[in-house]
């Protein structure tokens, strides 16, 4: 009797395994041998914990967060923004600017293989990028929107003609999201009915980098092997290079934790950093918190009542309790000055910054006519962001005392996106988290509060306008001289604080822990979970 | 008996296109797009957000889209995710085993516990193993189980550290070679023992608290089941006669008790898999149920869709299988 | 009188009576007895333990949890209450109507009971709550519309013994409206087995609205309700023990409470059953 339920269920299940496709072969690994004598082989793997997920490999298609871990290792670009802050070297060598900024010549590395033992060449270079911009997903804009023709005069020389000079083409095209060059003969290969090979790269990896995947549970983890003939070993000098990565997703805080602690992971970046005091208590591991680049934005609605008031705009501003909203994170996190992170051209220290004062508040509200309460107000944020919610609760208690009702509500994201489309249909404050693409003003500011790329067509989500603004905005993106494009971002940002088309509260702390043995990890400024696998050795 | 299974199956399965139609109706009645999660969040350009559409083929109009669904489901074929970019079915596939695992022991659990310590509730009625296990039940079924596992977790994985944390097995470990995916019975087949032992530590609190409940439940049921039997007439007969005791009760007693038993276990399966959902967040275990919570969450709706009707099938299937085994098992039950 | 009391009289059963009764009592005079508003977060007291202060401890906005557990015991029980009572409402009327109409109504409504019962609860209750979206509201009509078949059944097979008999056959010869006939003859004497059914509901009742707000699809914050705050201080609990552990404890008491109650009431009809 029990036995038929068995039967029944093992039936059940026999059926679906079948179903299942193959998986790329597993390595088995736990006698490897190794090259090097007396080393544990255990030293050569390291697992990682991250809290996002990656649904695919394809570097065309991949714009998520959880991207940073795993294909810029993979994918290489022609040039590489390092942890110190600058631009360097990758697959391309050197390269050169025309006088008028619209040709850029790269030369490309020679005696560089891609995984399947094909050269690299400008010819690949050009083939990858073309795909990524027929694809047409992920960052692909940087390429699309300003270049308008690829040439590779010889082998290993490939020229960019834009359509006009971009200051900023450089950093943009460094990006994770920037397309890393995939092998063009992979793509012949497993091209099927013409999609450019998109369900191939989405499980599978052949590029040019130090590690490729051999292992890919979608959203779940990716298993990275070691390349050895990836070019630059040597440089790396690493003296115990990693055989194999895991690079695992595991959303929840605490288990992460736990993983942490009793060695079944290596490095986590996903604990709650109000943590930290505890797990800097533990000898066996060291601790890192970051604030990183993404910023916390109170996105108001700019085209409708009553948000349309600039008026209102302060007084919310005011209103808002921009330490206790930064305490809530728990440690670690950096207020918002102006709307550049520190360490970027263009951040500048001595920018106003709102600080909460209620009266001001209740004047400015009265000034705009809510003097005896009246305003209702309804803010959105999404399923998962659970600081957004927090923060919008502390921002509540303030308004009440103001006779100001907040309604905060929750909505899933692709409800969200819909929401944000139509000045009618979007509440008056939304919470939204903005992480640049690039390390460039255009890409955190321009592309945020440009009047002419207002949603749907853009990223301006806040509907705002100013010709002024504007004009400034264009004038920095084309403006090679340094000095000048710094002093019209002062301009920019003065602008939008007295305009305060949205209120702008902190940076994302994100709590960085890892075991003492782990080694050679320089946290990465921009892209928080970029570990450079080739630096890191126990 | 053949007309019976018969009319039973069909009145399942019009039972299941019905819960098709609704679902899908009320798919397309949710607002959002799903295209604009695809193609990477709110960041995305509105012609990546189109082109990621095209690809997923949500521009076409609606009674096309059930068209397609209604004939790809009677292929198999359950529709894509949005998140995981991966066919329905192929995901169903990848986790199936785990929440199969989960349940099979839990079931197992439940069988080999909870009916002798029903049987002996029975029998030593009223004493004080009676009233604690009765308190022990009525204890089980009210615990909120998310509740209970959260704090088993810190205190089995933290604490005690007796218990590895997440996951099926050890990070890096070798799957044993797939002949169920129930890497238990996978492992053992191999003769690889120390996988074996791994998915066992793995699998064991998970599947304890799982079974909780169901214990209880079918520990209370074989109970009452034997003393209703134990006061029929020919049980007083039969002890009339002047057999031993025990002979009495295992020979006549147990084996007419347990054919209720033996199908409410079959439910009892049931209803674990749809309990497995709480235990796999909790566990982060990657089952169905993680998989179909992780779903809800952004509204990805096709696994959803997917992850009912999957179990919805297994349900009916069990539910037939218990029917046919309660009819073979008690004649009189046949020809209603 | 006498014998109404006497299932007091089984120790299990009084304790039943008695959480029962202390968990309404503290969910009604919550304003009273709460030391803190709980919706006020205190930016100076984030994720702190229990203290003279915060009898329970503070949450990661700073709110004490004492008083959002007195508050939340309002929503589970005002949520498990109206489930069960739609649910109730929806199923006896269906069943009511079917069992004594007969026919093609009674096959109709077993069909459509058969359609929602070949489903386990909770994955279908998510589905369709996730369907209507994020909110109390949904997630109880969600559980509704996956519960009331087992009334509906219940009183299905009530009305159907019940339909023969004389008074009945009499109330009809004399013209008796059938909705009348329903609900005067028929129901009062089918009430027994739907209390019995109401009592063991309210306690899953309550684990089904917690289990769907743990998961984030029933109440929406700041609102506190215990599925909720287990979910929310799930990824604190290795430091803030004290955040998911009361409000567990609140919906074990509660659901404690009313299980030993129902116990009791189910052996006071049917003293023959498993005593």
């Amino acid at each position: 009797m029990l036995s038929l339920v068995l039967v029944s269920a093992i039936f059940v299940t026999a059926c679906s395994s079948s179903s299942q496709e193959q998986e790329p072969q597993q390595q088995p690994d736990q006698n490897q041998t190794q090259t090097q004598p007396n080393k544990d082989p255990k030293s050569r793997q390291l697992v990682m914990l991250i809290p996002s997920e990656n649904s695919t490999l394809d570097p065309a298609t991949n714009y998520g967060i959880g991207a940073q871990a795993i294909l810029p290792w993979v994918y290489e670009t022609l040039v590489q923004y390092t942890a110190e802050g600058k631009i360097a070297p990758q697959l391309a060598t050197n390269w050169s600017v025309s006088g008028d900024g619209k040709v850029y010549s790269f030369q490309i590395r020679k005696g560089v293989k891609f995984h399947d033992g094909e050269p690299l060449n400008a010819q690949a270079v050009k083939t990858s990028l073309e795909r990524f911009m027929a694809i047409g997903e992920a960052a692909s804009y940087i390429y699309k929107d300003v270049v308008e023709k690829i040439d590779t005069p010889d082998d290993f020389t490939i020229t960019f003609t834009l359509k006009k000079p971009v200051g900023y083409f450089l950093l943009s095209i460094a990006s994770p999201w920037a397309g890393g060059i995939v092998s063009p003969k992979a793509i012949k290969e497993n091209e099927k009915k013409g999609d450019l090979a998109r369900e191939w790269f989405m499980g599978n990896t052949d590029g040019t980098g130090p590690y490729k995947v051999t292992e890919y549970v979608p959203k779940e983890h990716s298993i990275l092997e070691r390349n050895p003939a990836w070019w630059g070993w040597a440089e790396a000098k690493n003296p115990n290079p990693l055989e194999k990565i895991m690079v695992k997703t595991v959303t929840e805080a605490s288990t992460q934790r736990l993983m942490l602690e009793q060695g079944e992971a290596d490095m986590a970046f996903g604990i709650k950093v109000q943590d930290a005091p505890d797990l800097q208590k533990n000898a066996e591991l060291k601790v890192i918190p970051v604030s990183t680049t993404t910023a916390r934005i109170l996105a108001f609605n700019n085209a409708r009542k009553p948000t349309s008031d600039v008026k209102v705009r302060q007084a919310l501003s005011y209103a808002f309790p921009y330490d206790d909203a930064v305490a809530s994170y728990g440690g670690g996190s950096k207020r918002m000055v102006g709307q550049l992170p520190q360490g970027m051209i263009g951040f500048d220290s001595s920018l106003p910054v709102y600080t909460t004062n209620l009266d001001k508040a209740k004047q400015l509200l009265s000034d705009a006519g809510y003097g005896s309460g009246g305003l209702k107000l309804e803010l959105v944020w999404v399923t998962g962001e659970e600081d957004g919610r927090k923060v919008a609760e502390l921002w509540q208690a303030n308004l009440k005392k103001l006779g100001v009702v907040l309604n905060i509500k929750e909505v899933a994201i692709n409800a969200f996106s819909e929401m944000l489309d139509d000045p009618e249909k979007m509440p008056e404050i939304v919470a939204h988290m903005w992480g640049p693409d690039y390390p460039d003003f255009t890409g955190i500011v321009s592309i945020l509060y440009d009047g002419r790329q207002q949603k749907p067509n853009g990223n301006n989500m806040s509907f705002y306008q100013n010709k002024q603004v504007d004009a400034l905005l264009d004038k920095i993106s084309v403006e090679v001289e340094e000095a000048k494009r710094v002093e019209a971002m002062k301009q920019v940002q003065t602008l939008l604080l007295q305009d305060a088309p949205s209120l702008w509260v902190a940076y994302n702390p994100v709590l960085v822990a890892h075991r003492k043995n782990v080694q050679g990890h320089v946290q990465h400024p921009l892209f928080e979970y970029k570990v450079d696998f080739t630096a890191v050795h126990k | 008996m053949f007309r019976f299974v018969a009319r039973r199956l069909l009145y399942s399965l019009a039972g299941l296109a019905g819960v098709v139609v609704i679902t899908f109706v009320l798919s397309h009645v949710i607002p959002g797009d799903p295209a604009v999660l695809a193609a990477g969040g709110t960041r995305a350009r509105p012609e990546a957000v189109e082109a990621v559409r095209k690809q997923m083929g949500l521009d076409k109009p609606i009674l096309v889209q059930f068209v397609r669904y209604v004939s790809g489901l009677a292929q198999g074929d359950l529709g894509r995710s949005v998140r995981t970019r991966q066919p329905v079915n192929k995901d169903l596939a990848r986790y199936m085993p785990a929440t199969m695992e989960l349940a099979v022991v839990s079931i197992v659990i439940v069988a080999l516990v909870g009916v002798p310590l029903g049987v002996l509730a029975a029998v030593r009625r009223d004493g004080l193993l009676d009233q604690v296990l009765r308190v022990l039940s009525i204890a089980a079924v009210s615990l909120p189980v998310f509740w209970f596992a959260l704090l088993a977790q810190v205190l089995f994985y933290r604490h005690l550290q007796w218990l590895p944390v997440g996951n099926r097995l050890p990070l890096f470990a070798q799957v044993p070679p797939k002949l169920t995916g129930l890497y238990l019975i996978d492992s053992a087949m191999a003769g690889q023992w120390l996988t074996f032992k791994n998915a066992l530590l793995h699998l064991i609190l998970p599947a304890l608290i799982l079974a909780m409940g169901s214990l209880a439940m079918v520990l209370r049921m074989v109970r009452g089941s034997i003393l209703d039997v134990m006061r029929l007439d020919y049980v007083r007969t039969a002890r009339a006669k002047g057999l031993a005791e025990r002979v009495v009760i295992f020979k006549h007693v147990v084996r007419n008790a347990l054919i209720p038993v033996v199908t409410m276990l079959g439910l009892q399966f049931g209803g674990l898999l749809s309990g497995a959902v709480l235990i796999e967040v909790v566990f982060n275990w990657p089952g169905v149920g993680l998989y179909a919570v992780q779903s809800v969450v952004e509204l990805d709706y096709q696994p959803i869709l997917g992850v009912t009707i999957i179990i919805g099938v297994i349900y009916v299937v069990i539910n037939l299988l218990v029917d046919i085994l309660y009819a073979k098992l008690d004649a009189r039950i046949r020809f209603q | 009188m006498v014998r109404q009391l006497r299932f007091l009289r089984h120790p299990a059963t009084a304790l039943g009576l008695a959480l029962v009764l202390i968990v309404v009592l503290l969910a009604l005079f919550a304003p009273l007895l709460a030391t803190h508003d709980p919706l006020a977060p205190d930016p100076k007291a984030f994720l702190q333990g229990p203290s003279a202060v915060h009898w329970f401890g503070t949450d990661d906005l700073g709110r004490d949890i004492y008083s959002r557990t007195l508050y939340g015991a309002r929503t589970s029980l005002l949520s498990a209450v109206g489930l069960v009572a739609i649910a109730a409402a929806i199923g006896i009327t269906l069943g009511a109507v079917a069992g004594y109409m007969g026919g093609r109504v009674d096959d109709l409504l077993m069909r459509t009971t058969d359609m929602f019962l070949a489903f386990p609860g909770l994955i279908l209750a998510m589905a369709i709550a996730a369907t209507l979206g994020p909110g109390l509201f949904h997630a109880l009509l969600a559980l509704s519309l996956v519960w009331w078949p087992s009334y509906a059944r219940l009183v299905r097979g009530q009305v159907l013994s019940l339909r023969q008999l004389d008074y009945v056959e009499a109330a009809r010869a004399q013209g008796s409206p059938t909705w009348r006939i329903i609900r005067k003859e028929i129901l009062p004497n089918a009430m027994t087995p739907i209390v019995v059914q109401v009592t063991i509901d309210l306690g899953y009742a309550i684990l089904s609205t917690s289990g769907l707000s743990f998961i984030g699809l029933g109440v929406q914050a700041p609102t506190p309700e215990w599925g909720a705050m287990i979910s929310y201080g799930r990824a604190h609990i290795m430091k803030a023990w004290w955040y998911s552990t009361f409000p567990g404890l609140g919906i074990f008491l509660t659901v404690l409470g009313v299980n030993l109650l129902g116990d009791g009431i189910r052996d006071w009809f049917d003293p023959h059953q498993r005593r």
